[in-house]
């Protein structure tokens, strides 16, 4: 290839050459698991990495939605659930008014529905959402009256189980 | 020391260039406060993929673009396609971070581009201010992705998703090393605008004002308000609509040049279809086939319908309370899509027979008038 043609695929080349060696690592790492039942050593695995991240998380930006969410879920997932705590944390992380974090939105409904708050409460928050997130194939959190924690929702949070 | 250059004029720079990230913020907190996060997605359809038509026209619309660029914009989009192909099939992590990566990369080099456009018409800055221009993008950049809380969040958890574990000091020393980075080179570079002076090199003001508001734009919505909401609709915005509106511009500049030359070789004068297209008094059928297109994309990706409407039209709401007694969920995507195409038939018939009620009746001397 000539020096002209050589500069032109340059960028190119780059790009996808530098998405080559990330692509290999996620391969060779194992980073996803194409089975449907991952095997218990990788569950842990997960587990342990989200819960060092919200550590990180936390440390850095004690007042983040974010960090409330991960202090909310930890009590929501605790044995037995800390739910007034985790309503809390949740509630916190709502009030600033964030809109984008599905998984937020999902175990604040799902906490209300446990709590057995009142259903005007519940409403809103399953509306909320719903409204947010038209797409989602999480089950609905008024489903979980009755029946304990979900065991899989929109997110991450098995790995605090 | 200063003179005046402007990629378009005076005026519609001071609005698309300078005005609109102040304006795009205002609409993504607007978004953040009354609409549903769909709303994004809203946006990447009525403004993204709109943009994206605005570069296909450039390119491929233009015989003289095509003939010019033809390597690239052959093998382009077969190894682009194929490597999507192969990155969802063995890695998507990958894939997703290119894209967003790419994206970054992206969206960095069209404002230095357009501040590149700021020297060029003005004739300011000396040999060496692209250089220096670019530098300051990417560390003001780097230093906006390294160090915001909404870009930190995301990193981190890359790396981790990555297995690179990083420890809260660690981070906090990146920002301490990036913010140094940062500073010292502000101070270069202000060092390099007083060499320009003094050796000569007039300035031009807009250009650091279009900078200036850019980076007002990426801060203040990855500082002040950690919502991927409102960054990616402000975002959006800017990026989408300055690239539309450039385009507009350097087609519609590129056509009267190519009147004013000597009459050339027919196949590599502009199309008369787009000549005519971006003409000032076709700018509503210009704005409607790039809505057209929009159009098409979203329901060949067979993508939701309520991001037509920023996600007012929201049809599972209809039926929003499940019956777990029974074991049924609210209504699903695809029972939704079903209620917006049942909206489309029923509409459209009950229509046809109420304007078929009014305008045959052979009474109407209007109408017998045709008979």
């Amino acid at each position: 290839m000539s020096r002209f043609a050589s500069r032109k695929y340059r960028f190119l080349v780059i790009a996808y050459g530098l998405a080559a060696v990330a692509a290999i690592w996620e391969i060779g790492g194992d980073i996803h698991n194409d089975d449907d039942a991952p095997t218990p050593e990788l569950l842990r695995e997960a587990r342990q990495y989200t819960m060092d991240y919200s550590k990180v998380l936390k440390n850095l930006y004690p007042e983040s939605h974010r960090a409330n969410y991960y202090r909310g879920v930890t009590a929501l997932y605790d044995n037995p659930p800390r739910l007034e705590e985790a309503f809390e944390h949740f509630q916190t992380a709502i009030d600033t008014g964030i809109k984008s974090d599905e998984q937020l939105s999902y175990h604040y409904a799902v906490t209300l529905v446990l709590l057995d708050k009142d259903s005007e409460a519940i409403e809103e928050a399953v509306h909320q959402w719903r409204w947010n997130f038209p797409r989602s194939t999480s089950p609905d959190p008024r489903t979980y009256k009755n029946m304990g924690l979900p065991t899989k929702g929109p997110s991450d949070e098995s790995n605090y189980r | 020391m200063f003179r005046a250059g402007y990629i378009i004029d005076r005026r519609q720079d001071a609005f698309w260039f300078i005005g609109l990230p102040f304006l795009a913020i205002v609409a993504a907190l607007a978004s953040q406060r009354w609409l549903s996060v769909v709303a994004l997605a809203s946006c990447g359809l009525w403004i993204t993929l709109p943009h994206h038509f605005a570069g296909w026209l450039r390119t491929y619309a233009i015989p003289d673009e095509l003939r010019y660029y033809r390597g690239r914009l052959i093998a382009g989009p077969l190894v682009i396609a194929a490597g999507t192909l192969l990155g969802l099939w063995i890695a998507p992590i990958t894939l997703l971070l290119l894209v967003t990566m790419w994206d970054h990369q992206h969206s960095l080099m069209q404002q230095h581009g357009f501040s590149r456009i700021y020297d060029f018409k003005a004739k300011t800055g000396a040999p060496s201010t692209p250089r220096f221009d670019l530098t300051l993008m990417w560390v003001l950049y780097v230093n906006l992705f390294l160090t915001s809380p909404f870009f930190t969040e995301f990193w981190v958890r890359e790396l981790y998703r990555y297995q690179l574990s990083i420890s809260a000091d660690a981070v906090r020393m990146v920002h301490t090393l990036s913010w140094g980075i940062t500073l010292a080179y502000l101070v270069v570079y202000a060092g390099h605008l007083v060499w320009c002076v003094v050796n000569g090199h007039r300035l031009n003001h807009w250009k650091y004002g279009f900078i200036a508001s850019s980076f007002f734009l990426w801060y203040y919505v990855s500082w002040q308000v950690d919502s991927l909401l409102v960054y990616g609709i402000a975002h959006k915005i800017m990026h989408g609509v300055q690239y539309i509106v450039f385009v507009v511009f350097y087609l519609r500049h590129k056509f009267n040049q190519e009147e004013q030359a000597p009459k050339s070789d027919s196949s590599s004068r502009s199309p008369h279809w787009l000549q005519v297209l971006l003409q000032p008094r076709h700018v509503l059928a210009f704005v409607a086939l790039s809505a057209l297109y929009a159009l098409f994309f979203q329901l060949i990706a067979r993508q939701p319908l309520s991001e037509f409407g920023f996600g007012l039209n929201n049809f599972s709401e209809v039926y929003g309370t499940p019956i777990p007694e029974h074991g049924m969920q609210t209504m699903s995507e695809e029972a939704s899509y079903h209620m917006y195409a049942g909206t489309i038939i029923y509409t459209t018939q009950l229509l046809h027979y109420y304007i078929d009620s009014f305008i045959w009746k052979v009474r109407d001397k209007k109408v017998q008038s045709a008979l």
